[in-house]
């Protein structure tokens, strides 16, 4: 672990109109890290996300990722560079096949395309790369399908192998287990932990304390676009702010 | 089948490529019309005017707008949608406005002396431009573009530089609109303005969404059916635009996207998929 970190947030706002999303946030996150991100409905969670990989337009502070000011890069530099995410509502291609969702995304062919042209090699290249991630999802049997008729989990799983074509560095998931029940949510759980090799840092949202136990090495707890609480999952599941955040103020026994 | 036909179906086809290979990254274009006017009087001067080979101007012709085109795009595609279609069918105005203002290429009163132009250069043109739209159907180029008409925001996120390949299409695009003008104006002997009017790039849209939009043999269909069906009632050519209008409202009706409206794969088992 070197001292710069792999992701710096520099008190980054964001503002629509007269709505604060995010209000003076820094977050910082080394190589290897696994940050929890929690908080209550509307505390700027998937706000922070698009602000990082660049769907939202920063309002003020700076964003460094891999030692380069990006604040100012459009999405698909970031995307590039590392950065890849999955959606709280799951955005698939639907009318392409799973294994094209993979493909598409592929990293060693991603920046030039109309190089694409010019390979006479067949694309057995492409269906073994695409094959490797489908199977670290367990989608390997549905690659000929299309997006749009995977059921809700499995669509879930082919958003995190669509993420990681991209070789990211961080990769971000937006709510990855909403929907799903105890025993989908320890596939899940299983799934990361299976293909750690090529998630060298996350940030998850999550409701889902347990969840979130088992699987952040370090806890941000956010509320009204700001962070409230940071440290490991007992400190800041422990922490007052949040249990008033999360079951309002007075007494609470959790 | 009449020369003149095979010919006007030949051009047809070629220009509702010229929308679908700009569609193919999500820009419905109604500025064709006006391309292929740049490409029919832009070649037309080079062979009339320069005595330049005729091969050498349409390439000229073509490339040449193909910039213009690209160009043109930059700014356009910052606009999205509906957006982008009112601007593009500004351009189509815009371009036949300066050619009528024009003296030097005869303004209103058109221009004359191009030919040259067989069905065999139409054609063969089809041939390898087919060719080519099935080649790239198969390829990854495809594969990022289709991710880009869906989703153009997360196709981003992925690294695939959306402006960059909307940009190349519009430019590809372009020039072969500006090419299929090349090739008509160099079989009709005599243009002007009007044969670029507005009118022309809406029914090379038609062509196109009646036809598919999914898949490069749609436009073909499209382009096909639209120019000959109206010659199957020859008495009744004054109709024209009514049957075209009706043939539209029936088509949407009946088959919504399209005559054909499969995808092609890139990856895998080279069967359809979607209906």
């Amino acid at each position: 672990m070197s001292d710069t970190p792999l992701l710096d947030v520099r008190a980054i706002s964001k503002r629509f109109g007269g709505i604060t999303a995010i209000d003076d946030l820094s977050i910082s996150l080394f190589k290897g890290d696994i940050l929890g991100l929690v908080g209550p409905n509307g505390a700027g969670k998937t706000a922070f996300v698009n602000c990082v990989t660049g769907f939202y337009t920063l309002s003020g502070g700076a964003i460094h990722f891999d030692g380069r000011d990006i604040s100012a890069l459009p999405l698909h530099q970031r995307g590039r560079l590392g950065l890849a995410r999955t959606f709280q509502n799951i955005r698939l291609f639907r009318r392409m096949t799973v294994a094209e969702n993979v493909a598409c995304a592929l990293r060693d062919h991603a920046d030039r395309p109309l190089r694409s042209l010019f390979r006479f090699g067949g694309d057995a290249g492409f269906v073994r790369a695409a094959r490797d991630l489908l199977e670290r999802v367990r989608l390997a049997d549905k690659a000929d399908q299309l997006a749009g008729s995977l059921p809700y989990g499995e669509a879930r799983r082919l958003e995190i192998a669509r993420a990681l074509a991209t070789r990211p560095k961080l990769l971000l998931l937006d709510e990855p287990t909403a929907g799903m029940n105890e025993e989908e949510t320890q596939e899940l759980l299983a799934d990361l932990r299976r293909n750690a090799d090529l998630i060298p840092s996350m940030i998850v949202i999550e409701h889902d304390i347990k969840f979130i136990r088992d699987v952040s090495t370090r806890v941000v707890a956010m509320d009204y676009g700001r962070k409230i609480a940071e440290g490991s999952a007992a400190e800041v599941f422990a922490h007052p702010q949040v249990v008033e955040a999360y079951l309002g103020a007075g007494d609470a026994d959790v | 089948m009449s020369q003149d036909l095979l010919f006007l179906t030949g051009v047809n086809i070629l220009m509702a490529w010229s929308v679908y290979i700009i569609l193919l990254s999500g820009s419905l274009s109604f500025a064709n019309g006006g391309f292929m006017a740049l490409g029919a009087y832009a070649a037309g001067v080079l062979t009339v005017k320069w005595g330049m080979n005729f091969y050498a101007a349409l390439a000229l012709a073509g490339i040449g707008t193909g910039l213009v085109g690209a160009l043109l795009a930059y700014p356009a595609l910052r606009t999205r949608g509906v957006y982008l279609i009112l601007v593009t069918v500004g351009l189509s105005f815009i371009i036949q406005t300066l050619i009528q203002n024009t003296d030097y290429v005869g303004g209103v009163r058109g221009m004359t002396g191009m030919m040259g132009t067989t069905n065999w250069h139409v054609w063969g043109l089809i041939a390898i431009v087919g060719v080519g739209l099935f080649w790239l159907s198969r390829s990854h180029l495809q594969r990022q573009l289709d991710a880009v008409r869906e989703d153009e925001r997360v196709a981003a996120s992925l690294g695939i530089d959306v402006v960059y390949l909307k940009v190349v299409c519009f430019a590809v695009g372009a020039g072969l609109a500006a090419i299929a003008g090349g090739l008509y104006s160099h079989y009709m002997v005599f243009i002007n303005p009007d044969h670029f009017n507005i009118f022309v790039s809406i029914y090379v849209v038609l062509y196109v969404v009646l036809g598919g939009v999914n898949n490069f043999i749609g436009p073909v269909i499209g382009a096909s059916v639209m120019t000959l069906l109206p010659e199957l009632v020859r008495g009744l050519q004054s109709y024209r635009p009514l049957i075209f209008g009706v043939v539209i409202i029936v088509l949407l009706l009946v088959r919504p996207n399209g005559l054909l409206s499969f995808r092609l794969r890139t990856l895998g088992a080279h069967k359809e998929g979607g209906a």
